[in-house]
């Protein structure tokens, strides 16, 4: 399989690999979530569901609703063990349905990473980044560079970097269209 | 430091598609020995198989459980249960366990989980059967998805944690009460992409059912399986279980670990995880005396033979305390079926009990038990996140069946010891 590397440099916004893209830069306005957000918080069980809408309503229903408070281009950052809990993919998947494309987090739980991950959503590990940053900071998150950076106050952290085969399902959009390219390459 | 040789690493080894050179952090693809799916997470995955004109790799290596909405409460959910039902006639899916226990248990019950097997499951628990020597690993439905048509799927190679329980525990200490305590000393993300690996070296050995209440809730430390290293009580579990002799994996003698933990359970006080977080558990005394409004025995923690048997113990003769429900539901038909013959269903029904048939019930706030906004409820399963088991502000501690027991008798959390003299 042909691999490409997040590391390329120029400014295009993304790296061409097939039909696919694989994006190197983020820039957004932080929306800081805590410690051990759960996925029963994040989209509660009672809105598992087959349908496209109904699993979209329920993200961040039992947190307040945070999802109307948070405007188009705004990224999460989340704390520690962000996601931790059920294993239920309608909890990623609403995500995904709401147009998200990137969070960062301390750390994630290991179920909702792969689940995310799978949707095709970019998950950046930035350790430290709970104290550096204030809310609504604006923040800009560079691949190529594995690093975040404040456009206001100047800070940069280092990120933790994609690993290839991360990468990989990244580049197809995630794990269903990443599984298809391989079942027409050897069907 | 990193861990080597482990029995986890053992398991991996054997396993992954190319072999050479696995370590701590690499990411690597495994052929499975079994997949264990459910009604809802496999309906999840269904549009997708069929749109990619998927065929399962190997239907005799696939456990499906029909057990979430078992039975369906709802329409929408008579629909979901209908759409996998469909999938599984169309697919000839032969082990199918229709309502018969919550999947987990199942798992533990079928041939399939023995030693050394690497199985993933569509839900956070499927950790569970790591109690029998396997690598077992929850998943979402997209990674199931992929599971069940290549046969494989990737995983990056845990740090491995041994963690060694010796001592002996009193009578009314359980399984649930040793991981809540494992819990409270790591902390809700202290195991996170780990693999644990315990070691029973307690004086008469840990049952297999309270292993299965330590492996089932080891997600909860956010680790990736808690696997206790096979011994004698495994090999007559599993035996037992298949009718035949349980093959022994050999385990490296110079085994690495990241840590090395020593868990004293002599002393260990009777354990109560404070909501929202499974990890804030502490000892029944300081929490002693929270007025309840149910309490609920079952789950795939706390459901099984010893915990019917415990919380028959305490209730026989007695009755449940005036306003305050208890809810049994046993884990699957076959602990029902064995808790009816000792006697343990009567007693707990002559003492108030209300027992639903095995299904995951309140917890996930399914059904047969969901608590109003503002209840409080004492529970044997594994979370205690807001709004688990029902309304908003309703809140969930967990427990072990001896205190649940004791505290249904009361109707407030009670320290179960007075009840074992």
């Amino acid at each position: 399989m042909p691999r490409t590397k997040l590391t390329v440099g120029g400014d295009d916004e993304a790296t061409e690999y097939g039909t696919v893209m694989l994006k190197k830069m983020f820039t957004g306005t932080a929306f800081i979530l805590g410690d051990h957000v759960n996925t029963d918080i994040l989209h509660p069980p009672d809105y598992f569901s087959l349908h496209k809408e109904r699993i979209a309503s329920g993200l961040s229903r039992g947190a307040e609703d945070f999802i109307l408070k948070m405007k188009k281009d705004d990224i999460i950052v989340a704390g520690r063990n962000f996601g931790c809990g059920s294993s239920r993919e309608s909890s990623a998947r609403s995500f995904a349905y709401n147009g998200i494309e990137v969070i960062v987090a301390e750390s994630f739980a290991r179920i909702f990473y792969r689940n995310l991950t799978n949707q095709g959503i970019y998950l950046i590990t930035c350790r430290g980044i709970q104290k550096a940053i204030e809310p609504g900071e604006l923040i800009r998150i560079d691949l190529a560079k594995n690093e975040i950076s404040s456009h206001s106050r100047g800070w940069r952290l280092p990120c933790d970097p994609l690993p290839q085969y991360i990468q990989n399902v990244l580049e197809h959009g995630g794990l269903i269209k990443f599984l298809e390219h391989q079942m027409n390459k050897n069907p | 430091m990193h861990s080597k040789d482990t029995y986890t690493h053992t398991i991996l080894l054997q396993h992954c598609v190319n072999p050479a050179g696995l370590a701590d952090g690499e990411y690597a693809e495994f052929h499975l020995d079994c997949i264990l799916g459910h009604d809802p997470t496999i309906a999840l995955l269904i549009d997708d198989f069929r749109r990619l004109g998927g065929t399962i790799w190997d239907k005799s290596r696939v456990l499906f459980t029909a057990d979430h909405f078992a039975p369906p409460a709802s329409e929408e959910r008579a629909g979901i249960l209908k759409k996998f039902l469909d999938f599984c006639k169309q697919e000839h899916i032969t082990n199918l366990e229709l309502f018969t226990g919550i999947c987990h248990q199942v798992l533990v019950e079928h041939p399939a989980a023995v030693p050394g097997a690497l199985i993933i499951g569509a839900d956070s628990h499927t950790v569970t059967a790591g109690a029998l020597g396997c690598f077992a690993t929850g998943m979402g439905s997209t990674d199931v998805l992929y599971g069940l048509i290549t046969g494989k799927i990737w995983m990056r190679v845990p740090e491995c944690f041994k963690i060694t329980l010796t001592g002996k525990p009193a009578p009314f200490i359980l399984g649930k009460d040793i991981i809540l305590k494992l819990l409270a000393d790591l902390g809700e993300d202290g195991a996170l992409y780990r693999s644990l690996e315990f070691v029973d070296h307690t004086d008469s050995g840990i049952s297999m059912d309270s292993r299965f209440s330590i492996s089932n809730m080891v997600v909860e430390g956010g680790a990736k399986a808690g696997i206790f290293i096979p011994d004698g009580i495994t090999a007559r579990y599993v035996e037992e279980k298949n009718g035949s002799p349980c093959e022994q994996l050999t385990v490296p003698d110079a085994a690495q670990y990241e840590r090395d933990i020593v868990c004293d359970v002599s002393g260990l006080s009777p354990m109560v995880a404070i909501p929202p977080h499974p990890s804030h558990a502490v000892p029944v005394t300081d929490v002693a005396g929270e007025p309840l409004d149910q309490v609920y025995i079952g789950s795939c923690t706390g459901g099984r033979l010893e915990d019917l048997k415990i919380a028959a113990t305490i209730l026989k003769g007695k009755k449940t305390a005036p306003f305050c429900r208890l809810i049994v539901i046993p884990s699957s038909n076959k602990i029902y079926l064995r808790a009816l013959e000792a006697g343990y269903v009567k007693t707990l029904i002559e003492a108030g009990a209300a027992i639903a048939n095995p299904s995951c019930g309140p917890c996930g706030k399914i059904d047969k038990g969901i608590i109003a906004a503002g209840e409080t409820c004492l529970a044997t399963s594994n979370r205690n996140f807001d709004g688990r088991m029902g309304g908003t502000g309703s809140r969930v501690f967990l427990c072990s069946t001896a205190t649940a027991a004791a505290s249904a008798l009361e109707g407030k959390i009670t320290d179960p010891r007075k009840y074992f003299n």
